[in-house]
């Protein structure tokens, strides 16, 4: 053990190759706790679409020592506050309790990360998933976001779809299931996040002895190359009241440093107040809403916006959003907008940083996207660094115009949404 | 423990305040009694158009110059509206308590509604209403609250309806303001790393000459009729959402309201979950909650299914809220629930936002603090018998509204449910 009990901030890899990073919060009393495994619908193909996100299910559905019901009302009694989720490339179990509950708390979770993935249960199961897949599609944006990242990355495995679809969800063997988890949920392949009340001292032995039996093994994700294109899909749903488009540009993958620069020029264009788009399209009413945010993967990433317009200003806000990154591409951005930017960016990181299931969360996604344990003050110094140079380098990396990909769902056709430009 | 504090100025505004140790952002909010509840019927809307205006613009600064002096202070800001209350509230690093609260004083006291900005919020809110119409979740919240509320003037949507947004004019937006924004019918609230002392005399300054003695009028019990209300649509899912009467904000059953709905649908464990999703595989989502009011709560409850599973979904779902009211809860699931819900409130204290809401909360429907030690004893108070008890005078399935919104008829979502 190299983490000194009084550290604040420390990581530990584990001789089973678990690497676990903690953030202790002197004065908090409560302590949340995750395993971040680094797998999710990037790591499928296209017979085991949705597995990711259905193996999450199924982690909760029992293991040697428990049932499902023991599961949920162990950490119900422990007063937890718990679940999971899968997104393209991870997938997250946390609990958050107060601090005495922690070494009940990871006994639960550690167990749960070797599932019996039961026959009957998994069967079951799948009619969970189909309704979540149904629930999904009365759920325009979420449709949408969907359908953006596969028009975006496809033929690259980041345009999977998370949920996979009702026959590739009802045509798959729990075999696959388990062999799945065998390659995915390996030690290496994951990160205990701990943030809160807690002291290494004890934490540390615990998780050794949690995870003592747990076997290392390669659990690749082999880079593969994505050129982005520009494209245009309009969904015709003449049902729907609103044209709902999402458009996407390509961005800095996680690991670069230009990360910093583009979550704040993401900001600057699009934060959902006191933004170039809020000004030239919600403040306006021409939208009910518009908003860009900037999000990184392992080797690529996005500037995705979003807005909702009616059928009649719908192509108008598009132009104008066009225009928005094209006046950006070309004048970059001012000195008084980027330092606006970093106070807004700086305020966000305090806030969040002192509740413990955000700020772990945080220190484990930063570990894995920077390969280092990020303090909220090193946090900070990174946003307070990017200059406006950083923001104009980014951009010339990054040409708005080279990937500008819209994808849209609502009662108007390409055409018609294409018509003010 | 945290400290709590609350004074009235000579104005009649009341301000309260809870210091929390170890925090460096603070939380500060205003709640108004300018609620869509006082609407006119002929301009529902009036509330939340009103509220939307409000960051348009004062008679010293521009819609700009509010957004980029909170920006430039940190302050992370919003508006809020529902039936009684309209809400102003920002979250920011400690130091800069004092400028920010000039200027959210300027936004409450004296917004100018400015009428190029007026066309421009009118057209959005156009767009925010269609908006909500390709939602089915929350179209389903909407239908049940005009149907649970019917004739009484929480019934009235809280983001307003199509016409009355087309006839708002200024003047109306201005006599509703003048007429509700007032010290006496508002409350200031800070929560956070804050001296008292300095917030006390920051908000003499920015507040104490605010005049006004305009409140909102009273609002009557809501009596619910008992139906079930079909509303068709083309939707992937069946959406069902129930409420029915339950206890009142400050009733001594309030917390053992909320260990029944949390033992009834409040999480993974509880009986619905397990028994219409886990056991049954009906749904994605499930679930049931207590929600507080003034005169009269309610318990509600929704499940989204597929419409085939629709009539299964129903049948389980009223099920287990009769069985709820005819055995009561068991002393294991009594002990988990209370244990979660004295756990949650306690992790929820470490959230400055979160406080900021709970002491506006009760302050403005029970006229009290709440500390949470005194939280926290209420809840170790309540026992099993006091739940069982509760639940018969309040039964989960008693007085239900129940709304279907998706493809299913009425016979085909009661087909098999045969106690109804």
């Amino acid at each position: 053990m190299t983490v000194m009990n009084d550290e604040l901030l420390g990581v530990e890899k584990l001789s089973n190759g678990l690497t676990v990073i903690g953030q202790r919060m002197p004065g908090v009393e409560s302590v949340a706790v995750c395993f971040h495994v680094r797998t999710g619908s990037r790591d499928e193909q296209a017979d085991i679409a949705g597995i990711s996100h259905f193996l999450e299910h199924m982690m909760f559905k029992g293991t040697q020592r428990r049932s499902a019901i023991d599961i949920s009302r162990e950490f119900e009694r422990m007063g937890a506050e718990f679940n999971a989720f899968t997104s393209h490339e991870s997938t997250v179990y946390y609990a958050r309790v107060l601090g005495d509950q922690l070494p009940h708390a990871l006994d639960v979770l550690a167990d749960m990360m070797c599932p019996k993935l039961d026959e009957g249960e998994f069967t079951t199961e799948k009619g969970v998933i189909i309704e979540e897949i149904a629930r999904s599609e009365d759920q325009p944006t979420h449709e949408l976001f969907d359908h953006l990242f596969t028009n975006f990355f496809s033929p690259h495995p980041l345009g999977n779809s998370v949920l996979g679809t009702p026959d590739s969800i009802r045509n798959l063997p729990v075999e696959q299931m388990r062999a799945y988890h065998g390659r995915r949920y390996s030690p290496n392949n994951m990160v205990l996040g701990v943030a809160g009340n807690f002291e290494w001292d004890t934490l540390l032995p615990l998780v050794e002895q949690q995870t003592a039996s747990w076997q290392a093994q390669d659990a690749p994700r082999p880079p593969l190359p994505f050129t982005p294109t520009p494209r245009t899909v309009a969904e015709v749903k003449p049902k729907l009241q609103q044209e709902h488009v999402a458009i996407a540009t390509a961005a800095p993958p996680q690991e670069s440093e230009d990360s910093w620069a583009a979550d704040l020029l993401a900001a600057i264009l699009g934060d959902s107040t006191g933004s170039r788009l809020y000004w030239e399209v919600a403040q306006k009413g021409i939208a009910d809403s518009i908003e860009t945010g900037y999000y990184g993967y392992e080797g690529v990433g996005l500037f995705a916006t979003y807005f909702s317009a009616s059928p009649e200003q719908a192509p108008e806000v598009l132009r104008i959003v066009r225009a928005e990154m094209e006046k950006l591409q070309r004048d970059g951005v001012t000195e008084e907008e980027l330092a606006r930017s970093r106070v807004k960016a700086v305020s966000d990181t305090v806030i969040s940083g002192e509740a413990s299931h955000r700020r772990m969360f945080e220190v484990a996604d930063l570990y894995l996207a920077k390969g280092r344990p990020m303090s909220v003050d090193a946090i900070i110094e990174a946003i307070e660094g990017v200059t406006v140079t950083d923001v104009r380098e980014l951009l010339d990396r990054y040409p708005f115009a080279e990937s500008f990909t819209v994808q849209a769902a609502g009662p108007l056709t390409e055409d018609q949404l294409m018509s003010a430009e | 423990m945290p400290e709590q504090y609350q004074d009235t100025l000579p104005n009649g505004l009341t301000v309260v305040g809870e210091k929390i140790e170890g925090v460096r952002s603070l939380a500060l909010g205003f709640t108004v009694g300018a609620g869509s509840a006082h609407d006119p019927d002929d301009r529902v809307g009036l509330a939340h158009f009103t509220e939307a205006m409000l960051l348009e613009g004062t008679t010293s600064r521009n819609s700009r110059e509010i957004s980029d002096a909170l920006d430039n202070l940190g302050v992370r800001y919003g508006t809020s509206a529902d039936s009684e209350t309209i809400g102003l509230s920002g979250q920011m690093v400690g130091t800069n308590l004092g400028p920010a609260l000039g200027i959210m004083a300027d936004v409450l006291r004296n917004p100018a509604f400015p009428e190029a900005e007026l066309e421009q919020t009118r057209s959005s809110i156009l767009q925010e209403l269609r908006h909500e119409e390709d939602e089915p979740m929350v179209q389903v919240r909407n239908v049940l609250r005009k149907v649970y509320y019917k004739g009484h003037p929480y019934a009235k949507r809280p983001t307003g309806e199509p016409q009355a947004i087309r006839d708002m004019d200024r003047q109306t937006i201005q006599e509703h303001h003048a007429r509700y924004f007032t010290p006496a019918n508002s409350v200031c609230a800070i929560a956070g790393d804050f001296d008292w002392d300095e917030f006390r005399s920051l908000a003499e300054d920015a507040l104490g000459s605010w005049q006004g003695d305009g409140r909102a009028p009273e609002i009557a019990a809501p009596t619910p009729e008992p139906q079930i209300y079909i509303e068709n649509r083309e939707s992937q899912q069946e959406h069902i959402a129930a409420a029915g009467p339950s206890v009142p904000y400050g009733h001594q059953d309030y917390y053992a309201a909320i260990i029944a709905a949390e033992i009834l649908g409040g999480g993974m464990s509880s009986r619905l979950f397990e028994e219409v999703r886990e056991k049954r595989a009906l749904v994605y989502q499930v679930g049931a909650a207590y929600s507080p009011g003034r005169h009269q709560g309610s318990w509600r409850a929704y499940a989204g299914t597929t419409p085939q599973k629709a009539p299964q979904t129903y049948s389980v779902l009223l099920h287990e809220m009769r069985k709820l009211d005819a055995d009561g809860v068991t002393e294991e699931e009594f002990d988990r629930f209370q244990g979660s819900v004295r756990s949650s409130v306690l992790m929820s204290g470490e959230s400055t936002g979160a406080r900021l809401r709970s002491l506006l909360t009760s302050w403005w429907y029970e006229r009290r603090l709440k500390a949470l030690a005194y939280t926290r004893e209420q809840i170790d108070a309540v026992t099993m018998d006091q739940v069982n008890n509760m639940l018969r005078e309040w039964p989960v399935s008693g007085g239900l509204v129940v709304c279907g919104l998706g493809p299913s008829t009425r016979e085909e979502l009661t087909s098999l449910d045969r106690t109804a």
